[in-house]
């Protein structure tokens, strides 16, 4: 099956004054119909800013998308003119971000907002409108939809407001969701409900999804792929199961073991919990040769000095590692 | 919202009596007699003494002020030393000059400053930032009857454009009464748009950065939509209570204006008065342009709402 968003060799830089960070220095994905790509890392990898820049939501300045492709079903993202790019906008990718509580305008009604985002793309009737805002919000269980639509943001929770957010998102069955922590903000109750029915949505409409987050947890739940980003780099891609059993980057590695696994059975006076050593380096003055060679417990003479190739380390398994080149 | 309204209105009260107090005695202490500049050097003491004793001057301050009290709350401002006619009369002659021209000066000031404010912001710290911001500085700093003598200057004596001198209500002749409006409503609302715009600006950079901006951006909306639609609205509200606050200006800058432009309104009644040492009439002004600012000022408090509705006024 064709590729419905294709990111080549993707470069976004911002301008500061104290530099130049290379937020997303390189990075290639790729994402199939109805498919869900995790992609993972600490903050300040670039996972935001490749989000951003698929929709051309960098603000310029400080950042702009320096090179590279973005094809949607085809067509280069980057050489459309500004308007047919918000033509693609809200219709074919859609976004959900990370705090519902800072995402929805404070000063329109819910119903406000959702009608805004269908009828800017749709011409259709008012009161047309109204009824698949409706039918939508019933979609993400809101109860007593029609009433909420008089409703302003504050007077939902924020698990409701992510409904909303969900509920705008797909109101146009977009081709691709880029879903930016979309649970992170919420209770550890409801995480769950509210990805339970946003994979119930794509997956009816054959939406695509980018999941960023930081949580493997619900990447290991849904994801089909995942793609781990370290500097500004994808430094291993492969299906979920592989990585999750079998990851070959010693970064990929270290975040695994980081993370507490509840029903392993160690004994009293136990190992902590494994760290990966040093700090994320400074995105202004990165480290020579492979950005991660110093925290790397597993480093080669030629880490410090060349960057590693993309190395396939197994079916649809790839790593950016010197370790298997 | 109808039990803050009325909650509002009874602060009022204090309000007023503080004005009240401060104003009679302010104006007594500027040095010189009103009943000495009404009959001029050559009255002989015992005429004044009778006259003053007639209008209740005498009496102690103390006194003369509750029973100046007494009677604004009954509605009577009381008598013009000057022109012996009710200050209250007055007033209401002079003052729909005055709400015009402010009111003009606002809407001058805020179609000014709101582009202006929202310009600089998108277009922050570059050429066009810097330069909208330098006029804004000239703005606050240039002094209201400077500015008001100069631009009678260039516009109406050198120019042309414009009358120099008299008026003409606008109420009875629309256009010809706006020629004579226009350059002491635009003098007026410099400054007060010059501290508008600033305060537009950085509330629009505030907002500028929040993700629901982001959030319209991509929902494909064009960048005029998420400016005036999405950021404007809610980038208004701090702006709003510097509009409440800046009428205060307006307000003692009509007083100049009305000067230098020779308009028969409020500001200019009351600088005759202060000439004339006037105490009634004075008093009475003041206390009206007070009441005037905190009823705005309700007003402003009031429209909060309606851009911000997580304001509620129970």
């Amino acid at each position: 099956m064709d590729n419905i968003l294709d990111i080549q060799d993707l470069h976004t830089f911002f301008y500061t004054p104290e530099g130049t960070a290379k937020a997303v220095n390189g990075v290639s994905l790729s994402l199939k119909p109805g498919e869900i790509l995790g992609l993972v890392g600490e903050s300040g990898c670039g996972k935001s800013v490749t989000n951003l820049s698929v929709l051309r939501l960098i603000s310029d300045p400080p950042g702009k998308i320096v090179s590279g492709k973005i094809s949607l079903d085809g067509q280069d993202l980057l050489q459309l003119p500004k308007r047919d790019m918000r033509k693609i906008r809200g219709d074919r990718i859609s976004m959900i971000f990370q705090e519902p509580m800072i995402s929805l305008n404070p000063a329109y009604t819910i119903g406000n907002q959702l009608m805004e985002a269908l009828l800017t793309h749709r011409k259709i009737s008012r009161a047309e409108a109204v009824n698949r805002v409706v039918e939508m919000l019933q979609m993400v269980e809101i109860p007593s939809a029609e009433k909420r639509l008089k409703d302003y943001p504050h007077h939902l929770s924020g698990g409701m407001r992510q409904r909303v957010m969900i509920a705008e998102a797909m109101l146009l069955r977009p081709q691709v969701l880029l879903a930016d922590e979309p649970t992170t903000a919420l209770d550890v109750t409801i995480q769950a409900q509210v990805l339970e029915l946003m994979y119930k949505l794509t997956e009816e409409f054959d939406t695509a999804i980018i999941l960023v987050t930081h949580n493997l947890g619900i990447v290991a739940e849904s994801a089909q792929r995942v793609a781990v980003m370290y500097t500004g780099r994808v430094i291993e891609e492969a299906p979920v199961k592989d990585l999750f059993e079998s990851p070959r980057h010693p970064y990929t590695n270290g975040l695994l073991r980081s993370v507490p696994v509840p029903d392993q059975n160690r004994p009293a006076g136990r190992e902590p919990l494994y760290e990966i050593e040093g700090i994320v380096p400074n995105l202004f003055d990165l480290p020579s040769g492979c950005s991660f060679h110093p925290r790397c417990s597993r480093i080669k003479d030629i880490c410090r000095h060349e960057q590693p190739p993309e190395v396939e380390v197994g079916t649809n398994h790839m790593a950016r590692c010197w370790l298997y080149a | 919202m109808l039990n803050y309204s009325i909650r509002r209105l009874l602060y009022f009260i204090p309000t007023l009596f503080i004005v009240a107090f401060m104003v009679f005695f302010l104006v007594r202490l500027i040095p010189g007699d009103p009943i000495q500049v009404m009959l001029g050097d050559g009255a002989n003491p015992e005429t004044i003494a009778a006259v003053r004793e007639k209008m209740g001057l005498d009496r102690p301050l103390p006194i003369q002020f509750g029973i100046w009290l007494g009677s604004v709350v009954k509605g009577d401002f009381g008598t013009s030393i000057q022109t012996n006619r009710p200050v209250l009369q007055s007033i209401r002659e002079r003052f729909p000059v005055t709400i015009t021209l402010t009111t003009l000066a606002l809407l001058f000031s805020l179609l000014l400053s709101i582009p202006t404010g929202m310009l600089a912001a998108v277009y922050r710290n570059t050429g066009k930032d810097y330069f909208f911001m330098l006029l804004t500085i000239l703005g606050v700093s240039a002094p209201v009857f400077w500015l008001g003598l100069l631009s009678l200057l260039v516009f109406s004596v050198k120019l042309g454009w414009f009358p120099s001198i008299g008026f003409v209500p606008i109420w009875e002749d629309f256009w010809t009464g706006l020629t004579y409006l226009i350059l002491p409503a635009v003098t007026l609302a410099l400054h007060m748009a010059a501290v508008v715009a600033r305060m537009t600006r950085s509330s629009m950079l505030e907002v500028l950065r929040l993700e629901y901006i982001t959030h319209a951006r991509a929902k494909g909306l064009g960048e005029g939509k998420v400016l005036i639609k999405h950021a404007l609205k809610n980038a208004f509200g701090p702006t709003l209570t510097t509009i409440g606050i800046q009428y205060g200006q307006l307000l003692g800058g009509a007083v100049i204006t009305e000067s230098v432009f020779s308009l028969p309104g409020l500001g200019r009644y009351v600088m005759v008065s202060i000439h004339a040492r006037d105490y009634p009439a004075v008093q009475g002004c003041i206390l009206f342009m007070a009441l005037i600012y905190v009823v705005i000022n309700l007003v402003v408090d009031l429209m909060y709402t309606y851009f911000d509705p997580r304001i509620e006024y129970n």
